[in-house]
C-alpha cells in the first residue's frame, strides 16, 4: 500500500471496514511512514478525542412523562371531532348552512331583480330612458353588477 | 413495535425506556440542551406512537426511529433560525447548559477544580465542534460515533446511498480535526 492508497483508506480503517489483510498493509505502511503516521494520528485522534463527548442520560421517570404526554397530546380534540356521533352532527350542521345560504342568496338576488325592474319600469315609464341607459341597466337585470 | 402498533401501552413504554437513551443523547449533540433535548425527545416517542400503523416491519426500527429523530433535529434548528432566537454562530457557542452539564461531569471526574475546568472545556469543545457540523454530516457522525450504526443504516436513515455516507462522514471529520487541533 503506498501514501495515496493509505490515505484514502483513513476513514476505512477508522470504522473498520478494512479486510483482515488490507488492514495489515495498511497498519504496516502507517508504521514505516513518518508523513502518513503524522497525518494518521491527527485523524484518528480527532475521531477518538469526539468520542469522549460526555451526553446526559434520560432523567428519572423520562418514560412516564412520555405516556404522560401522549395521553394529553394524543389528541382529545381529534378523538371528540372523529366520534361518528359528531361527524354526523357536522355534516347535518353543514347540509343545514349550505341551504338557508343558498335559500338567502336566491332571496337577496330576486329581491334585487325586483328592485332593478321596478326602477327600470320607472324610468321608461318618465319617457326619459336612453339606449344607453337600457344597454348600461342590462348587466344589472342579469345579476352581473360591476 | 408490532405491539406498539396494536395500541398496547406497555410494549410502547418498554420501546421507550429501551431506546430513550440513544435518543435524548442524539438530540442533545444537535442541540446542545439537556431539557430541550428531553422535551424533543418525548416528542419524537409521541410520533413513534402515532405512526405506529405506517411502520413496516420490513424496515429495521431503530433506523425509522432516528429518521424521525434526524427530522425533529431537523425541524427545531429550522424553526430556532427562523425565529433567530439563536445566530448560527450563538448555535455553534458553548452555551450554558452544556457548562453546566460540563461542570457536573468534570466534577464528578475529578476532584481537582483545575483539572475539572480543563475538562469542562475541552467538553464544550467537543460539543461545539459537532453542533456546528451542517445537518447531514452531524446526524452521520453522531450515529456512527454514538450509537454504532453501519453505512447502509445511516443512509436509510438520510435516504441517500453508501457512497454518499461515506463522503459525508470524511468532509465531518476533515472538519472535527481542523476545529480540534491541538485539544488532543
Ligand atoms: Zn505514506
Amino acid at each position: 500500500m503506498n501514501c495515496q492508497q493509505t490515505k484514502a483508506n483513513f476513514d476505512e480503517r477508522l470504522d473498520n471496514q478494512l479486510d483482515p489483510s488490507s488492514r495489515v498493509a495498511f497498519d504496516t505502511h502507517v508504521n514505516g511512514c513518518p508523513g502518513c503516521a503524522a497525518e494518521w494520528r491527527a485523524y484518528s485522534g480527532a475521531w477518538t478525542f469526539v468520542g469522549q463527548q460526555v451526553a446526559p442520560k434520560p432523567s428519572v421517570g423520562f418514560a412516564e412523562r412520555t405516556l404522560r404526554r401522549l395521553d394529553e397530546t394524543m389528541p382529545t380534540q381529534s378523538r371528540f371531532w372523529l366520534a361518528p356521533v359528531w361527524r354526523w352532527a357536522m355534516a347535518g350542521t353543514l347540509a343545514i348552512a349550505m341551504t338557508a345560504g343558498g335559500w338567502f342568496g336566491w332571496r337577496v338576488q330576486d329581491t334585487r331583480q325586483a328592485e332593478v325592474q321596478a326602477e327600470t319600469y320607472a324610468m321608461a315609464q318618465q319617457d326619459r330612458l336612453e339606449d344607453f341607459d337600457v344597454v348600461a341597466a342590462l348587466h344589472l337585470l342579469s345579476g352581473d353588477s360591476p | 413495535m408490532l405491539r406498539v402498533r396494536r395500541g398496547d401501552r406497555a410494549a410502547f413504554r418498554d420501546l421507550v425506556e429501551r431506546h430513550q437513551r440513544g435518543v435524548i443523547q442524539t438530540i442533545y449533540r444537535a442541540i446542545g440542551d439537556s431539557w430541550e433535548a428531553e422535551d424533543l425527545a418525548q416528542r419524537v416517542f409521541v410520533q413513534v406512537w402515532r405512526s405506529a400503523s405506517r411502520y413496516e416491519p420490513t424496515a429495521k426500527f431503530t433506523t425509522w426511529l432516528f429518521t424521525i429523530v434526524h427530522n425533529v433535529i431537523f425541524n427545531e434548528r429550522r424553526r430556532r433560525a427562523r425565529r433567530n432566537a439563536e445566530s448560527l454562530d450563538a448555535l455553534a457557542q458553548p452555551d450554558e447548559d452544556t457548562e453546566t452539564f460540563g461542570t457536573q461531569f468534570a466534577d464528578a471526574a475529578s476532584p481537582d477544580p483545575a483539572r475539572a475546568a480543563a475538562e469542562r472545556e475541552l467538553q464544550a469543545r467537543i460539543s461545539a465542534a459537532i453542533r456546528r457540523l451542517p445537518d447531514n454530516q452531524r446526524t452521520a457522525v453522531v450515529l456512527c460515533r454514538f450509537e454504532g450504526f453501519s453505512y447502509e443504516e445511516i443512509a436509510k436513515v438520510l435516504r441517500c446511498s453508501v457512497p454518499a455516507v461515506k463522503s459525508l462522514l470524511h468532509r465531518a471529520r476533515e472538519t472535527l480535526k481542523e476545529q480540534l487541533k491541538g485539544c488532543y
